[in-house]
């Protein structure tokens, strides 16, 4: 060894806010030359994109294999990671910064014996993390300030790691060979540097590998020995944007990244740390709609200080901080606490990667597409936009291909709402689309189910659908699957549900998945959709629906009785705009049954007695004598007053168009006695509140221009009739 | 000390050694005129040993953390509002505290819809007050007042029973620190050390809800019944245990296992679902605290002594059981009678307490 080489190994914790300022305090006293960073050296060439400010942190290195996609691995960074902090420096400093752990190009191939336990592999990704757990700290950055930074300043600091981590490596823990490859890698590139003329080289690694690159205890030739014959597979590799939630969940307990937010705090000002904290959360809680006081913040980081001091640390911890906010700013509301929890947790905070960054494959073809359906103008937009698609417009029913491919992979960037609101027949979609940087995240995950939008699609709905159960989801796969012009996935996805609906009993289900299916037949042509699938499906799963569903609308609880009166509904619209007449006829005749039938729920049956009313399947005489013939039935005091509902659900027009209905209700409430009325009063209040302002106004006036006209009688004293008019009034 | 037979000691009393033990050994700063460091009061309520060997007890059981929130808020200068259910400790935590930060447990407000103005601020003597007119010595100090005046803790109770009114009187002392006396034309300062500690139910929140001008000089811990079957049960023990002045006699122990029996039944009916989370129960009118479950088997215990059972009767701890349970007879009864069946009557071991519950709820 020369003797005027000098090399300082900073054991660091990945994502550590102590971790970062001591680095930074001991790179400006050491002014290395040349920074070796505990990252794979095939990344190398990813360090070139950071000097010119295309990269805002969080950010991540995705290395993937390339001709696997399903083998991929995360290194994130964020501003407050030690790692980072290094690279910053070196290329501010004009030191050489290099990558020099062992190449991902290996890495993917090395297999590691499932052996080890957990406890060790804590122990090796974050030393820390696991010692402050069993020091009984929920905080690990709170337990390196306690027992770390207390050691003294930067120099001291890594040297006491160094000495703790030889400590717990020296108790029996057996090595992963993944470790012993990666140490002896990172001790070859030690040594390059060296041998390359560096004379002053600084190490930054996690603390668990510092003693093992320290010089003395390994040969080269043993090294040399061990890395030779290595095999490779190719792999690429980029910056992906990455977000502070993936950051605190991906990571997990273990790594103790609690809350990035407070990590960052704490990095780039700890002293203000407590009162920027506490300021975030007076702003979530005005969000909220609590009135919040400048008093709130003073008084909970006053709490969070004393509690550190009552539990004698030196400042205030995760926990502490959680504490206050609990006592002084959610008056021990158990709800509240656990709002503000998720908040002030989750913020979210998305890093930035510029665009002349090399990309995977699917991003590259999502790019395409986007530019092919004119909608770069939208893309990576947060807040909702509005949009309506004609579906005979090329570029725009390539948009609405698009947008259904991606909720197929699960990235809903666009929703659509259903074609029930849309007055304007059949060739539009209307949608809202709403960008969130994390759908970067998901397209690059998704990449390793193909390298193009459609195979990728096609590939995970594939692999998705064998373990499927949800009749409802496969509806709603296949209904995506024919918009979004898959035509692979059409088949198979019809099979599953034909499988699994010639064997369910549950009506309702069957109810709520087909009517996508029938609004997908009706306008097959302008979306130039392969509907023959469905049409066969259709032939299997209608005619149950209809066979089925009179038995099992009868004896039911109010409960499910509306969610079949909604079902039902929803069908009824969509059959309506369905091509197929025969459909229909089946449709209507399965409706006029349960009109009839005496036992049918109230509810359904009133809104199936107005269908048939409105259709004129049935003769207004006719469903006028079977509601008059209900509404006798004073047994149960509620069913009359669920048919009621069931039947004027579409609106209060019925009566204003029925003069002979509108009596057979006047005379029922002429009929009820005052105990009955107040009985019925809150079901009919239901029913009528739905009315339109001037439906009400119109059957107001109606039930009095024919009183006044018709009963021109001298006994009807003007002012008694008078004092019942308000009353009717707020009744309406 | 003389020995007397008062029927309750006040903490600082009963606990006076532990106290003693803890305020002669060496500590971290105090603030002004605290007894006990902040790291002692938390050692005071939740057990440990004092530098002496001196044992000292735990006072509550439940979690750590509020107990350091509690203290931690008293360091600062806002009040400190207890709530929880009943039998949470609330009462019993606010003494112990005050017993160890002031050494004095006992300046008192216990809170009703009748507790007037000068309850919080200070009354007169009457007969002083006609024959000189207002003076220092016609004025009759509250507790409140006292405290200021020697820098104690003040507790008030109930303070949600408290019309609002009388409680913003509260609002001067605690953003002051001062109480003025008109009549006299001085005021009375707060001396370092003085804070309030209330407790309120919050199931009853609703009576006379603070202000927000009162409710920001508070900070609030709240208190919540025992997390965990095996928490309760060493509560519960570890009470019944300390309460039981009995002399041994012949099978006057409840054994653990009937004690948790007693325990699960009422953290079932309480949460309304069996302790394996299987069967969802209708939850009875009954508050079934903790407290009241100590008491069952406390006056179970003296039942067995007084009247020479066998503590192994599971009658007398049914009988205990089902008045605890059924505070409305017609709907607590149908309740308790579908937990019997449903979940009581499968359980191995458990079939005399079954039998004896039936026979009680078949009579009643």
């Amino acid at each position: 060894m020369h003797h005027d080489v000098q090399i300082e190994i900073y054991g660091i914790r990945h994502h550590g806010a102590g971790s970062s300022r001591n680095l930074l305090a001991a790179l400006a006293q050491f002014e290395p030359n040349i920074i070796l960073i505990e990252c794979p050296a095939d990344a190398q060439h990813l360090l070139t994109y950071i000097d010119d400010a295309a990269l805002i942190p969080p950010v991540a290195i995705l290395i993937y294999n390339k001709k696997d996609l399903k083998q991929y691995a995360y290194y994130p960074f964020t501003v407050f990671s030690p790692e980072w902090q290094a690279i910053r420096y070196g290329l501010t400093h004009q030191a050489e910064v290099r990558f020099f752990d062992l190449p991902q190009t290996h890495s993917f191939l090395v297999q590691d014996d499932a052996v080890s336990t957990k406890k060790e592999a804590g122990f090796m990704r974050d030393p820390f993390a696991r010692m402050a757990e069993l020091a009984g700290f929920d905080d690990p950055e709170l337990w390196w300030d306690t027992y770390i930074e207390q050691q003294g300043t930067a120099p001291e600091v890594f040297s006491a790691i160094n000495e703790l981590m030889a400590e717990l490596r020296s108790a029996d823990l057996t090595e992963k060979e993944s470790n012993n490859l990666r140490e002896a890698f990172m001790r070859g590139q030690l040594r390059k540097a060296r041998k390359e003329g560096y004379t002053k080289i600084a190490v930054v690694c996690g603390a668990w590998h510092a003693p093992a690159l320290s010089d003395g205890m390994y040969t080269e030739r043993q090294d040399k020995k061990l890395l030779t014959g290595l095999k490779k597979v190719a792999i690429d590799c980029t910056w992906v944007p990455w977000s502070y939630n993936r950051i605190a969940r991906h990571t997990g307990y273990s790594s103790g990244v609690i809350s990035p937010y407070w990590y960052e705090a704490l990095f780039t000002d700890p002293d203000q740390a407590v009162a920027s904290w506490m300021s975030r959360a007076s702003s979530i809680m005005n969000d909220m709609g609590y009135s919040i006081s400048p008093a709130h913040t003073i008084e909970g980081s006053n709490l969070a200080h004393a509690l550190a001091l009552m539990r004698q640390r030196t400042w205030p911890g995760i926990s502490e901080l959680f504490d206050a906010i609990s006592s002084v700013y959610c008056h021990g509301d158990d709800d509240l606490i656990s709002k503000m929890r998720r908040k002030l947790l989750e913020g979210e905070k998305v890093g930035e990667v510029s665009d002349q960054i090399p990309m995977v494959p699917l991003q590259k073809d999502l790019e395409r597409l986007v530019k092919q359906a004119r909608l770069s103008k939208d893309w990576r937009k947060q807040g909702a936009i509005d949009k309506s698609l004609d579906l005979r417009k090329k570029t725009q029913l390539n948009a609405s291909r698009l947008l259904h491919k991606l909720l197929l992979l699960e990235i809903p960037w666009g929703e659509e709402n259903e074609p029930e609101n849309n007055p304007l027949g059949n060739f539009h979609e209307y949608w809202t689309l709403n960008w969130y940087p994390d759908y970067e995240i998901l397209i690059i995950e998704a990449s390793m189910w193909g390298n193009t939008i459609d195979e990728a699609a096609t590939n995970y709905v594939l692999d998705k659908i064998n373990s499927e159960k949800d009749f409802e989801h496969l509806g709603i796969l296949l209904y995506q699957a024919l918009h979004g012009y898959l035509p692979a996935l059409v088949a198979p996805i019809s099979r599953k549900i034909r499988d699994l609906g010639s064997v369910t009993e549950d009506v309702h289900l069957l109810l709520t998945i087909t009517p996508p299916l029938i609004w997908s037949t009706r306008y097959g042509d302008i979306a130039k959709l392969d509907i023959s699938a469905i049409e066969t499906l259709l032939d299997q799963l209608f005619p149950r629906i209809c066979l089925l569903l009179p038995d099992q609308v009868s004896n039911i609880s109010e409960e499910s009785s509306r969610a079949f009166f909604t079902a039902i509904n929803r069908m009824h619209q969509a059959i309506q705009m369905a091509t197929n007449t025969i459909r229909k006829e089946q449709w209507i005749s399965t409706l006029l049954q349960i009109a009839k039938d005496v036992h049918a729920d109230p509810l359904i049956k009133g809104n199936c007695l107005r269908i048939m009313l409105v259709k004129k399947t049935m003769a207004e005489h006719h469903v006028l004598s079977i509601v008059r013939f209900e509404l006798s039935d004073l047994s149960d005091p509620f069913r009359p007053a669920l048919l009621i509902e069931g039947f004027l659900a579409s609106g209060g027009w019925l009566l204003i168009h029925h003069p002979a209905l509108r009596s057979v209700v006047d005379s029922w409430f002429g009929a009820l006695t005052d105990e009955e009325f107040m009985t019925y009063l809150p079901i009919i209040r239901r029913t009528f509140g739905t009315f339109h302002e001037s439906e009400k106004e119109m059957i107001y006036s109606l039930l009095f221009e024919k009183r006044k006209l018709t009963n021109v009688d001298a006994t009807l004293d003007e002012t008694r009739t008078d004092a019942v008019l308000p009353t009717l009034r707020k009744l309406l | 000390m003389k020995k007397t037979s008062n029927i309750r000691a006040h903490a600082e009393e009963q606990y006076g050694k532990e106290l003693t033990a803890l305020k002669k050994e060496k500590s971290t700063p105090k603030p002004d005129n605290w007894v006990l460091s902040p790291q002692q009061v938390s050692t005071y309520i939740l057990g440990g040993k004092a530098k002496d060997g001196t044992e000292i007890e735990p006072k509550y059981f439940g979690q750590k953390r509020l107990v350091e929130l509690a203290i931690a808020t008293l360091i600062t200068d806002r009040a400190l509002l207890l709530i929880g259910v009943p039998g949470t400790a609330k009462t019993w935590l606010s003494e112990h505290l005050a017993a160890a930060i002031s050494g004095d447990s006992t300046q008192l407000i216990q809170g009703t819809s009748g507790t007037g103005e000068d309850a919080i601020r200070y009354g007169w003597n009457y007969a002083k007050l006609l024959q000189d007119g207002p003076s220092e010595e016609a004025l009759v100090p509250s507790p409140i007042m006292r405290a200021m005046q020697a820098g104690r803790i003040a507790r008030i109770e109930e303070l949600t029973r408290i019309p609002s009114d009388v409680q913003d009187a509260l609002i001067t002392v605690l953003s002051e620190k001062i109480l003025p006396v008109a009549e006299l034309g001085v005021e009375i300062r707060a001396q370092a050390g003085f804070n309030i500690i209330a407790t309120a139910n919050d199931r009853d929140k609703g009576i006379h809800e603070l202000s927000s001008a009162l409710q920001r000089r508070f900070n609030t811990v709240k208190l919540p019944l025992p997390a965990s079957l095996e928490e309760e049960l060493d509560i519960v023990s570890y009470r019944v245990q300390k309460l039981s002045k009995l002399k041994k006699g012949k099978g006057t122990k409840i054994g653990l296992e009937e004690i948790k029996k007693l325990i699960t039944v009422f953290r079932e009916l309480r949460s309304g679902r069996s302790e394996d989370g299987e069967i969802k129960l209708k939850s009875p009118s009954s508050t079934l605290s903790t407290a009241e479950a100590i008491s069952a088997i406390h006056s179970t215990q003296s039942m067995a002594y007084y009247f020479e059972h066998r503590a192994d009767d599971p009658l007398p701890m049914a009988e205990h059981l089902v008045g605890a349970v059924v505070k409305d007879a017609r709907q607590d009864l149908k309740i308790f009678e579908e937990y019997l069946e449903t979940v009581v009557k499968k359980r191995k071991g458990w079939e005399r307490l079954y039998e004896a519950c039936k026979s009680l709820v078949n009579a009643s």
